[in-house]
């Protein structure tokens, strides 16, 4: 029989774990939806947009502020495979940790294919080590929470990896990862790297499964409990892995949530995931 | 009529003298408000987990249900995948008790059935009333199972919502428990008479008055007839296959006794073992009852043939 268009080098069996646009015909209506109240929240007009962070096109970050200079920082990286999406759709998350006070800098950053991932990599480290450095943006530099979806997930369990060196001196206190990808290597097999172009060993030392050590001390990951065995596997190996002594690690299955209605929970603190997420911030 | 014996078993006997042994200088847990007595619970059982089977992995998971966090433990006793999973429901009366207190039960079952067994820490009454935990077993359940075959699993308050689970999903027509292991449950009201008068006293652990402010804290109104409270009165036909294990010193013995006659009427395809000189809860004391670890095989044993029997 014919193939569902994997073509050579693709695993089918990969393709129907990773590959959710064919699984999930829903996910536009919730992007939609979450881009309605993203733009509802901008217009209260407290943030400042597209601020510059490095050269890239897409190099901005939208800044909403907390109370004063007090106040933590959650860092929230959105998803799209490294290859979709925008900033401006999951700017709804900001409002309820803005209501409790915190202060909140959404990431934009460039896309495969135009670049690879090690570039996307490196981008997001100068936009944590510009927020460090960025006077005018009031937050408390020894409270910063990285969160991510989906492949923004991944990317900020890389930068808690990172040395505060590389981020302007921040060391970040925890990290908030839903429905992430850790684990790299399966996805070489998959649609999604042919317009990622990961090398193999990007894909293993991009890895943050393969990571030891991290600087963060708190993990929060979480995964909706509809996602795919290949989603939840690699949140659950994931959790597993940062979890040692001194280093606290939550594994957060989310029930009845997909990969991507489970950002309702991250954006609603009455709910265990964003309730957690407020407590890595004032805590 | 029945003839309510009192011979204890004498390793249960010198169980209970250590437990009171560990106990001395505290108060009455039983007497506690709950979250002192869930506590000191936790503590008087601290002992008895430690000779519990090594796993080979364990892994504790939050399920977000409904606003609350429900913790599940999975034990993994080899690193081979068993045909399915046990879902294990705690006992305490739906006040007290957790995967913490209760975990070398699910080790033992873990160890002698050679599956994955996952403790659920439902929502406990009273600051979660009925039927909060029900909403939460039925996450858990789903949660646990994914799409391989699952057993429903339980002692005392946890057999009450393992049974209640399975009529649940035979009645919403979802993928049902290939087996139900039930131990010494509570199915039905406060029963003052027969086992209850016999044992309730509290000279063999639970007493009526527990028992009775245990209800009062989880459903509010006692005389509820609701059979998702009171799965005795529930109509249980097409359930799974049911393993009874079932203290015979227990004021609940009768429960189960009741319970067996109902599925064996209802034609259900069943098990039961009664375990002579032994109490409420006596399977926690299996460091030193090794009518407590006949009793976790036994169960175990159900579990792993209903499971291997769904998985071919």
């Amino acid at each position: 029989l014919a193939s569902d268009g994997a073509g050579p080098g693709i695993s089918e069996t990969l393709e129907r774990e990773y590959n959710l646009r064919i699984r999930h015909p829903e996910r536009d209506a919730v992007y939609r939806g979450f881009a309605e109240r993203s733009r509802a929240h901008r217009a209260r007009g407290a943030a400042r947009l597209d601020l510059r962070y490095a050269e890239g096109p897409r190099c901005t970050l939208d800044f909403f502020p907390g109370r004063g200079a007090s106040a933590p920082l959650l860092v929230f990286i959105h998803g799209g495979y490294w290859r979709a999406l925008d900033k401006s759709i999951f700017s709804f998350i900001a409002q309820p940790f803005g209501e409790s006070g915190a202060a909140v800098a959404l990431l934009g950053y460039d896309l495969a294919p135009v670049v690879t991932l090690t570039t996307i990599v490196a981008e997001v480290h100068e936009a944590l080590a510009w927020l460090a450095t960025e006077r005018t943006l009031e937050f408390d530099r020894t409270r910063v929470v990285l969160s991510g979806h989906s492949a923004g997930g991944h990317l900020a369990a890389l930068l808690a990896a990172a040395p505060a060196s590389k981020l302007g001196g921040i060391e970040p206190r925890a990290v908030v990862a839903v429905s992430g990808l850790f684990d790299l290597l399966p996805l070489l097999e998959t649609s999604v790297n042919l317009d990622v172009r990961m090398s193999v060993d990007e894909a293993r030392t991009m890895s943050p499964i393969r990571i030891a050590a991290f600087t963060a001390r708190r993990f929060v990951v979480a995964v909706g409990d509809l996602e795919t065995d290949g989603f939840v596997t690699q949140s659950r190996d994931f959790a597993a892995h940062v979890q040692s002594p001194g280093c606290e690690s939550r594994f957060v299955a989310v029930a009845g949530r997909t990969h991507f209605d489970v950002l309702d929970d991250l954006a609603d603190v009455r709910q265990p995931l964003g309730r957690h997420t407020l407590e890595l911030l004032f805590g | 009529m029945m003839d309510y014996v009192n011979a204890l078993d004498g390793e249960m006997a010198l169980a209970m003298a250590r437990m009171r042994e560990i106990a001395e200088g505290l108060p009455n847990r039983y007497e506690l408000p709950f979250p002192q007595a869930r506590e000191q619970l936790r503590f008087e059982r601290q002992w008895w987990l430690d000779a519990a089977p090594a796993m080979h992995a364990t892994q504790d998971t939050e399920l977000a249900v409904s606003g609350r966090a429900v913790r599940l433990r999975c034990h993994r006793p080899a690193s081979h995948d068993g045909p399915g999973s046990i879902v294990y429901f705690h006992g305490g009366g739906w006040c007290v008790g957790s995967n913490d207190t209760h975990d070398s039960i699910l080790r033992h079952l873990a160890a002698a059935s050679g599956c994955e067994v996952v403790g659920v820490d439902y929502s406990l009454a009273p600051e979660h009333p009925f039927p909060a935990a029900l909403a939460d077993v039925a996450a858990a359940t789903a949660h646990a199972a994914g799409s391989r075959p699952f057993v429903l699993a339980g002692d005392s308050a946890g057999a009450n919502l393992a049974l209640v689970e399975a009529i649940r999903r035979r009645d919403a027509r979802l993928p049902q428990a290939a087996g139900l292991v039930l131990f010494y449950g509570a199915y039905g009201p406060l029963n003052t008479s027969g086992s209850g008068a016999a044992y309730g006293s509290g000279s063999y652990g639970l007493s009526i008055e527990v028992m009775r402010r245990y209800l009062d804290a989880y459903l509010g109104d006692r005389t509820t007839r609701d059979p998702r409270a009171y799965p005795v009165l529930a109509d249980v036909r097409a359930l799974p296959p049911v393993h009874l294990g079932v203290a015979q010193l227990d004021p609940l013995l009768d429960d189960s006794m009741e319970m067996a006659r109902r599925l064996a009427a209802a034609g259900t395809r069943l098990s039961v073992e009664v375990y002579a000189g032994v109490i409420h809860g006596f399977l926690s004391q299996s460091r030193m009852v090794s009518k407590a670890r006949d009793a976790l095989l036994h169960g175990a044993r159900f579990a792993a043939e209903r499971l291997a029997a769904a998985a071919s």
